[in-house]
């Protein structure tokens, strides 16, 4: 038996704590309660219930960790696609369930006249590659030039060209971590790594070059803090001369990128290469 | 970087003019680099301004922290070249100027987000995807042709306008002009003003429908 619209208004009131809740794609969600006003009424039973919309994609599914107690947590939230599409401009990179908890009192089914809203969502983005750069530094050492001390560059000291770093910002659990940071984002280091063919970013923040063209021939007789500061200059003069490049092949190396990536399910959250 | 790659196909300046509190041209050099550090600090010279909200210091030497960490969407600095850039000012705090060695009355500003934020208008020795995209797509060549643009775009900021003539000038400039820059910009421009936006271009929108019926689990 489910009571009435005007028995739950004007007897029993159950409410959600809280009414909207946000967890990224793989993650366990914080607690929801439920809360039943008068507090001494005797709760024979909760039940916790989702729903998501009709026709969505990607089987929506909530599990509770506990369905039967008074507070309970969503396992592993999962993310729907709504309008069923591939696309990630379609869908956006967030979904809404509805969550709602049947308590029974006195044989009487209750629910709460506003349910809850559990957002699923994948950050924008969901990782990124960071790009190679040079770093570290020369050696210095010091000779006599007549009667002053000259500093200048002696070896290649600790420079060395950084390896891409990748980011994730989705859990190792999330449903779309193989295809966003193991496939799309490993490519992204095999693109700057390795190298791929027509790209040319594996050949850019080349420390050992920057280091014969320029850095060899530095030297000052004003002080070491002088060189210092001209090394520092050339390094991040060529790091962002480089960047530069990188980023005028930023497109080819994302559709590349895009087209291992939409190879891998699940098959949403994509976007087209063309 | 796992995401839509429309943005690297023309250039978004909606979403800097929308963030940024001062927007200018000016030289870029070097201030201080810290070589255990991820970021760079740049000073600016010769600066003109396209725009400034108005409660910000005029007369002091301006400085803009530079993540050195780079990846598509972050913008580039390239020293010794001349930049527009939009620049988001930070909050006067001794914590922040001390190490870094300045005067905690300085001014301090990061580079607005997106890769768009920083444009070197050096177009014809340093070629940049900003520049490709200018040429390509824009047919807009020189420096002097984007800054008007960019200054034409950043009127409706006036904090003296009320909201509907913030509408007004946008709508405006999107009808006297077919230039795509205007058809690429303008029209988030206005929507983020709450304005409703010429019928031009298909425009997806996520919606959740609460009439429709719902599955159970």
């Amino acid at each position: 038996m489910v009571a009435n619209k005007n028995q739950v208004k004007q007897t029993i009131q159950v409410d959600i704590i809280p009414l909207t809740m946000s967890t990224i794609d793989g993650n366990d969600s914080q607690p929801f309660e439920v809360k039943v006003t008068p507090a001494n009424v005797n709760v024979e039973s909760y039940n916790w219930m989702w729903k998501a919309p009709q026709k969505s994609g990607n089987s929506p599914q909530v599990h509770f960790a506990t369905p039967n107690k008074q507070d309970t947590l969503i396992k592993k939230a999962h993310w729907f696609a709504y309008p069923d599409s591939r696309l990630q401009k379609i869908t956006g990179w967030d979904c809404e369930y509805t969550i709602d908890c049947e308590v029974t009192i006195d044989g009487i089914k209750y629910r709460t006249s506003t349910p809850a809203t559990f957002h699923v969502y994948l950050p924008d983005p969901p990782a990124v590659t960071s790009w190679p750069r040079i770093e570290g530094f020369p050696t210095i050492a010091t000779r006599q030039e007549d009667d002053f001390t000259e500093w200048y560059v002696s070896s290649l000291g600790t420079l060395k060209r950084r390896s891409p770093q990748v980011t994730s910002y989705i859990p190792i659990t999330s449903q779309f971590y193989d295809k966003v940071v193991t496939v799309h984002e490993g490519h992204h280091v095999i693109q700057h790594t390795t190298g791929v063919q027509t790209l040319t970013s594996h050949t850019l923040w080349d420390a050992t070059q920057l280091f014969h063209n320029t850095l060899k021939s530095l030297k000052s007789t004003v002080s070491e803090a002088d060189l210092k500061r001209q090394i520092n200059n050339a390094i991040a003069t060529q790091n962002a001369l480089d960047n530069n490049l990188a980023q005028m092949e930023s497109r080819a190396r994302e559709k590349e990128a895009f087209s291992k990536s939409n190879q891998v399910p699940p098959h949403y959250l994509e976007f087209n290469v063309l | 970087m796992y995401g839509d790659i429309q943005r690297y196909t023309q250039l978004q300046l909606y979403h800097s003019i929308i963030e940024a509190d001062k927007i200018v041209v000016a030289h870029a050099s070097i201030f201080r680099i810290d070589e255990d550090d991820d970021e760079i600090l740049f000073a600016l010279s010769n600066i003109k301004n396209i725009f400034e909200a108005h409660d910000l210091a005029n007369n002091l030497p301006l400085l803009v922290i530079s993540n050195q960490v780079a990846h598509e969407n972050v913008p580039i600095i390239v020293p010794e070249k001349q930049h527009l850039l939009f620049l988001k000012m930070l909050p006067w705090n001794k914590g922040l100027a001390k190490p870094m060695g300045i005067d905690d009355l300085t001014p301090l500003s990061v580079v607005c987000e997106g890769w768009q934020s920083a444009i070197c208008l050096d177009f014809f020795n340093v070629k940049s995807l900003a520049s490709q995209i200018l040429a390509e797509k824009y047919h807009i060549h020189k420096a002097n042709e984007l800054i008007n643009v960019v200054k034409e775009m950043s009127l409706w900021k006036n904090p003296k306008l009320k909201r509907e003539d913030q509408v007004e000038i946008l709508l405006k400039r999107l009808t006297v002009s077919d230039s795509m820059i205007y058809a690429d910009n303008i029209p988030p421009l206005i929507s983020h003003l709450g304005g409703k936006v010429p019928q031009k271009e298909t425009v997806f929108k996520k919606r959740i429908d609460k009439k429709l019926p719902v599955c159970y689990g």
